[in-house]
Order: C-alpha cells, then sequence, then structure tokens
C-alpha cells in the first residue's frame, strides 16, 4: 500500500474539513476512521483551529507525518456537509487514492454564494435586528444601507489582506459613524439599535458557539484558540465604535 | 404579554437567519428554511419565557430548545448538528451586550461598564451551558442505547 499518498489523501480530506469550520472532534474523528478504514493501526491525528498533524505507521512501522498549517479558516456548512459523506463512502468502501483525491477537489470547488449575494444577505440581517431589538422602521433601513456599505468594505480589505483585527476595527468604525450621521441628519432615530443591528453580522457568536463544543468535547486547546480568536474580534469591534464615537463626540462637541 | 409583537419579531429575527446562511454557504432551500425556523424559534421561547423574570434563565431555555431542535433536525437532513445550532443561535448571541459595554466604557460610567460587561459574559455562559447539557445528554444516550439496546 502507498502510505504515502493515504497520508495526504487523509490530510486532504482533514484539511478541508477544517478550513469550511467543521468541530474539531470531527476533524479528528474523520480522519481517524479513514486511516482505520484502509488498515492503519493507530493513527494519531491532532487538529487545532490552525493546524493538523497525522502521522502513520507504514508497513515497517517507520512513523510517517504530514502537517498542514491552516491560515484563514472560513465557515462553509455545504463543504462540511459533502466531506462527511465523502468520509462515510469512504470508510464503507475504501476506494483508489486518485478517486478520493478527485472527489475531495470536485468537493473543495462547489459553487459558494457571490458577492452581490453576501451584501443583500448582510444588508437583510442588519435591517431585520435593528428591528428585533427594538429600532424602528427608519433605524431599519438604515441599517440595510450600513449593511451593504460594511459588507464591500469587508470584502475590499479581505481581499487587500487586511489583518482581521484592524480590518474588523475599520468595519466597526464605518458603521458607527455613518449610524450617527444618520440620527444627526434625522434619517434615524435610535443610533445604537442601527449599529447593534449592522454589527451583528461581524459578532464573533459562530466562533464562541464552537469555542464551547469544542470545550465541551474535550479539545482545550482548540476551544482556547477560538476563544481567544473571539475576544479579539469583540474588542475590535468595540474598539472600533468607540474611537468613532469619541471622535465625533468631539467634533461636534456633545 | 403582546403575543402579536412576539410573532413579528421572532419573524424578523427568522428573517436575520436567513440572511446569516449565506455567510454559512448552505445550500439547500430546504436546510436554509429550517434553520432560519430555528432562528424564529430561539427568540420566540426567549421573549416567551420574560415573564419568568431572569434573563439569564430565558437565554439557557432557548439555548436548550433550539439545540434539541438542531440534533432533530439534524438527524431529519442527515447533515451536522453544527448547520443548524450555529445559524439557529444566532440572535441570542449577545451583540449588543457587547457594544452596550464598549459604550459605557468610553462615556466613563465605570459601575454600568462592569455591571453590563459581566452581564455580557453571564449571557455567554448560558447559551454555553444550553449547548453543553444537549450536547452531552445526547452523546450519553447514544451511548446508552448503544451498550443497551443493541446488546
Amino acid at each position: 500500500m502507498e502510505y504515502n499518498q493515504l497520508l495526504s489523501v487523509s490530510a486532504e480530506l482533514g484539511f478541508g474539513l477544517l478550513r469550511s469550520g467543521a468541530e474539531i472532534y470531527r476533524v479528528e474523528e474523520s480522519v481517524e476512521r479513514m486511516l482505520e478504514a484502509y488498515g492503519v493501526k493507530e493513527p494519531q491525528v491532532f487538529a487545532i483551529p490552525s493546524l493538523l498533524i497525522i502521522t502513520i505507521p507504514d508497513d515497517q512501522g517507520h512513523p510517517l507525518t504530514q502537517i498542514k498549517r491552516l491560515r484563514a479558516p472560513g465557515s462553509n456548512m455545504d463543504r462540511v456537509e459533502c466531506l462527511n459523506d465523502l468520509c462515510r463512502r469512504v470508510c464503507r468502501d475504501t476506494p483508489p487514492f486518485s478517486q478520493v483525491m478527485s472527489e475531495i477537489t470536485a468537493i473543495m470547488n462547489r459553487p459558494v454564494y457571490t458577492l452581490p449575494l453576501h451584501v443583500a444577505a448582510c444588508s437583510l440581517t442588519a435591517f431585520c435586528f435593528a428591528l428585533v431589538f427594538g429600532g424602528d422602521f427608519f433605524d431599519a433601513c438604515c441599517a440595510g444601507v450600513t449593511g451593504v456599505v460594511i459588507r464591500i468594505a469587508v470584502a475590499f480589505m479581505d481581499d487587500l489582506g487586511t489583518n482581521p483585527f484592524f480590518r474588523n476595527i475599520i468595519a466597526s468604525a464605518i458603521v458607527t459613524i455613518m449610524a450617527l450621521f444618520a440620527v444627526r441628519w434625522g434619517l434615524g432615530h435610535n443610533s445604537d439599535k442601527i449599529i447593534i443591528g449592522t454589527l451583528m453580522n461581524l459578532v464573533p457568536g459562530v466562533m464562541l458557539t464552537n469555542c464551547m463544543r469544542d470545550v465541551i468535547a474535550g479539545d482545550w486547546v482548540a476551544g482556547l484558540v477560538r476563544l481567544v480568536d473571539a475576544l479579539l474580534v469583540g474588542t475590535a469591534l468595540a474598539l472600533g465604535a468607540g474611537m468613532a464615537i469619541t471622535l465625533l463626540q468631539l467634533a461636534w462637541g456633545a | 404579554m403582546d403575543y402579536t409583537k412576539i410573532f413579528v419579531d421572532s419573524i424578523f429575527s427568522g428573517l436575520a437567519c436567513a440572511g446569516f446562511s449565506v455567510v454559512f454557504n448552505i445550500r439547500r432551500p430546504v436546510q436554509i428554511f429550517f434553520s432560519s425556523f430555528g432562528g424564529f424559534l430561539s427568540w420566540s421561547v426567549y421573549l416567551l419565557t420574560q415573564p419568568l423574570g431572569n434573563d439569564l434563565l430565558c437565554y439557557f431555555l432557548a439555548t436548550v430548545v433550539i439545540s434539541i431542535y438542531s440534533e432533530i433536525m439534524a438527524r431529519v437532513f442527515r447533515s451536522p448538528v453544527t448547520t443548524f445550532l450555529l445559524v439557529a443561535l444566532f440572535p441570542l448571541v449577545p451583540g449588543g451586550g457587547i457594544y452596550y459595554t464598549m459604550e459605557h466604557c468610553i462615556s466613563g460610567d465605570t459601575a454600568a461598564f462592569i455591571e453590563t460587561g459581566l452581564h455580557t459574559l453571564g449571557i455567554a455562559g448560558s447559551l454555553a451551558v444550553g449547548v453543553l447539557v444537549v450536547s452531552s445528554v445526547t452523546r450519553l444516550w447514544k451511548n446508552i442505547r448503544q451498550r443497551y439496546v443493541r446488546a
């Protein structure tokens, strides 16, 4: 058996899951099961949100290791679902590696929503949350507009490779400035509802949930990594909004 | 209680979740509908339990309900629990809390800052415990079934 190939195929599968925002235990379990299905004894798999390590013994007992470093995690449930299905099938049928590899490539190339749809969705979310949190119709409309602007700004900064901390500060500052101006010009009535509604799009709720799920599953390190990530995003959002409010208060002498 | 308002607010919360499922690249329309319905469910449970008087308890109960809902849906659609849970949990996430905490911090109101900050942490904690309880019980149940029913 080609242990090198097995190792890289399973690493590719695990990396695909990790990159799409699957829970850590799912990544580790999937890779372990797949390796065991191909007859590897006691595969060692370790994953945290930014790293995947796999070690297997080859037929002479020499250890083979592959490390995959993940720099930009995302969230794509469609991929997680397909990779999960693929993993089940692979464990059952143990098809040849080249076939598994091409299926993984096909899954990773599955369509994602386009930017205009993301912008529309962000706007919808902001609009609805402004209403849910007690804003009136005018606030919701303002939030809808800031939602559009913020999503485009985030996409633009991501494209330029801005680091996430700075990106969140800027995004949050943009929202706050727009909301405060909207209220000053009488377009909206509650600046806080506009800001919260829009910022719900950036709030690290997903990370916090995943962090808790990881900790529950016993992956402390992964949980800590995500917790730090979530705290950093929260701090960045607070910093951005805070700076914008302070600056405008100074400028308007309020 | 004003049930019409609760219903309308929950509808909007569900719609917001529909927008959010785009972020997670959930493709199947049926799945988008059911994960958004989770958002509707979470906010309506939160609002309906308000008379209990304890905010953290409301968050906890809402989380438990949607965790159970997500576990069921995940089995129905044969897809990971996360797909439904993350979207449904979204309205409960303390985005407002984070914002108000910071606002008090900047205005120099230390007492309010600490109070809101601790409350926000409390909310995050109740969400975590809610998710924890349901997923632990599910795992326990699965193990019990494997051990005693199949044997």
